[in-house]
């Protein structure tokens, strides 16, 4: 299996968060993964190496989207006229969304947190962090939402 | 806070304090959107197309979803070592495996090589009955090889393997031991499952059967986790127990699975009866249960 494993090891990264970005759910998205290259290794003497990664990518995408249809994702959401947000947004939207001081990690778990209302694990397991990072970042995003607070009363 | 998750901490509760006002409202304007799985995932195609459409006009219209979903892409969580090391193992190990429905290496290069060797034995076997004077113990040499030469079986519905979900029953479900979960019970079977690992995995499933006669998770995955074992008649077993337990949230899974269960075990009827009522269904499996049916004579 040594031309099979560099393959796997040229291409395992990034059909891994292809996999996460599709499900966000990283033990699933390791299970598409593993099960997309094990289809590559049944099928090695049919695929071109020039295919790869896209036909890997293919296999995990059309696993996933057998994922959702059976998740049938319930229609919780409110579907608002052409999908348009309300006009103005809130003051403390505006700075999560502009402010420089938040890096992206940072805007990511403070909003999924305190806006979407998800635990320290499920913010892990979407975005492929470790639960101490996502701490971490709460730590901090907290602490300059806090600052933000006290120097100007955002609102 | 209106919408407060299940580890929140009494200091996280003081930083936030000043700002739950605002966060509040945000929440109130933000309660409605597309979940951000739905939102990542449009980006990758993967998305049914109902939910396609929803996605991508919520990608285009709101700032928060756009916000959303590129940051997370962003952060661009990858494998590290260990994990990269223990798919490979797996990858190898299922690998090893032969495939539902498909002749592994071995029958692929010897059953020609084993066909023809059976061709001759049978013409040796005709040429012997009209010459009885060949030595008579070439007999049961024959028919023990003919018998190796049987083409291994193969079937019309192929085995795959269904992801990890719960009911919502089993989210509130509560473990054997003190503050345990179901959850917590059972992620030595599931994990083993998840690995590729059946045989630990079937013995921790029946492990914690007993312990939760209620649980349609259980037997439903100890009946795949057989089925990847080779076990069709156990797998049958576990799946009728699911069934019987009536939930709706693995109605059709099991449906599908049994018919596989019971191609394999040998009962064709039983698996054609399976196949319609999917066929007749809406479920997920519906399309593939009628173009399966088909192929069942």
């Amino acid at each position: 299996m040594d031309e099979f494993d560099a393959v796997y090891r040229a291409h395992v990264q990034s059909v891994f968060r292809f996999a996460l970005r599709a499900v966000s759910n990283r033990a699933l998205a390791e299970d598409l993964t593993a099960e997309a290259f094990l289809e590559l290794y049944r099928r090695r003497d049919q695929i071109d190496a020039s295919r790869l990664p896209a036909w890997l990518l293919t296999v995990v995408r059309n696993k996933a989207r057998d994922h959702w249809r059976r998740q049938q994702v319930e229609q919780r959401y409110v579907e608002r006229e052409g999908g348009a947000e309300p006009a103005e947004a809130p003051a403390l939207e505006q700075w999560v969304l502009e402010s420089s001081e938040l890096k992206p990690v940072h805007r990511t778990c403070l909003m999924l947190r305190y806006v979407h209302g998800m635990s320290r694990a499920e913010i892990a397991s979407t975005t492929g962090l470790s639960e101490t990072q996502v701490k971490g970042h709460l730590q901090y995003a907290l602490e300059l939402l806090r600052k933000r607070f006290q120097q100007d009363g955002t609102r | 806070m209106t919408k407060r998750p299940n580890d929140w901490d009494d200091r996280e509760d003081q930083l936030v304090a000043p700002a739950r006002e605002a966060l509040e409202a945000l929440q109130a304007r933000h309660g409605g959107d597309l979940p951000v799985q739905v939102l990542r995932a449009a980006e990758t195609g993967a998305l049914p197309d109902d939910l396609e459409e929803d996605a991508r006009a919520a990608l285009q219209h709101s700032a928060w979803s756009r916000a959303l979903a590129a940051d997370t892409a962003e952060n661009g969580p990858a494998l590290d070592r260990h994990a990269e090391d223990r798919l490979l193992a797996r990858i190898h190990r299922d690998a090893q495996r032969r495939p539902a429905g498909r002749p592994s290496w071995f029958a692929q290069f010897w059953r020609p090589a084993l066909a023809v060797a059976a061709a001759g034995v049978l013409v040796t076997t005709v040429v012997w009955r009209l010459q009885p004077e060949v030595p008579g113990d070439l007999a049961p040499q024959t028919t023990a090889t003919v018998g190796a030469a049987k083409p291994a079986p193969s079937f019309v519905l192929t085995l795959d393997k269904p992801a990890v979900k719960l009911t919502p029953m089993a989210l509130v479900r509560r473990g054997t031991g003190r503050n345990a979960t179901f959850a917590d019970d059972v992620a030595p079977a599931m994990n083993a499952y998840r690995a590729g690992d059946y045989q630990t995995a079937a013995a921790e499933f029946a492990r914690v059967q007993p312990a939760f006669p209620d649980s349609v998770e259980v037997p439903f995955y100890l009946g795949v986790t057989r089925l990847f074992l080779n076990d069709a008649a156990g797998a049958v077993s576990a799946l009728e127990a699911a069934r019987k337990l009536a939930d709706d949230t693995f109605g059709a899974d099991i449906a599908w699975y049994l018919a596989v269960a019971q191609e394999r075990a040998g009962n064709l009827a039983a698996a054609r009866s399976e196949l319609d009522s999917l066929c007749g269904g809406k479920s997920s499996y519906a399309q593939r249960a009628c173009d399966s049916a088909a192929k069942f004579k």
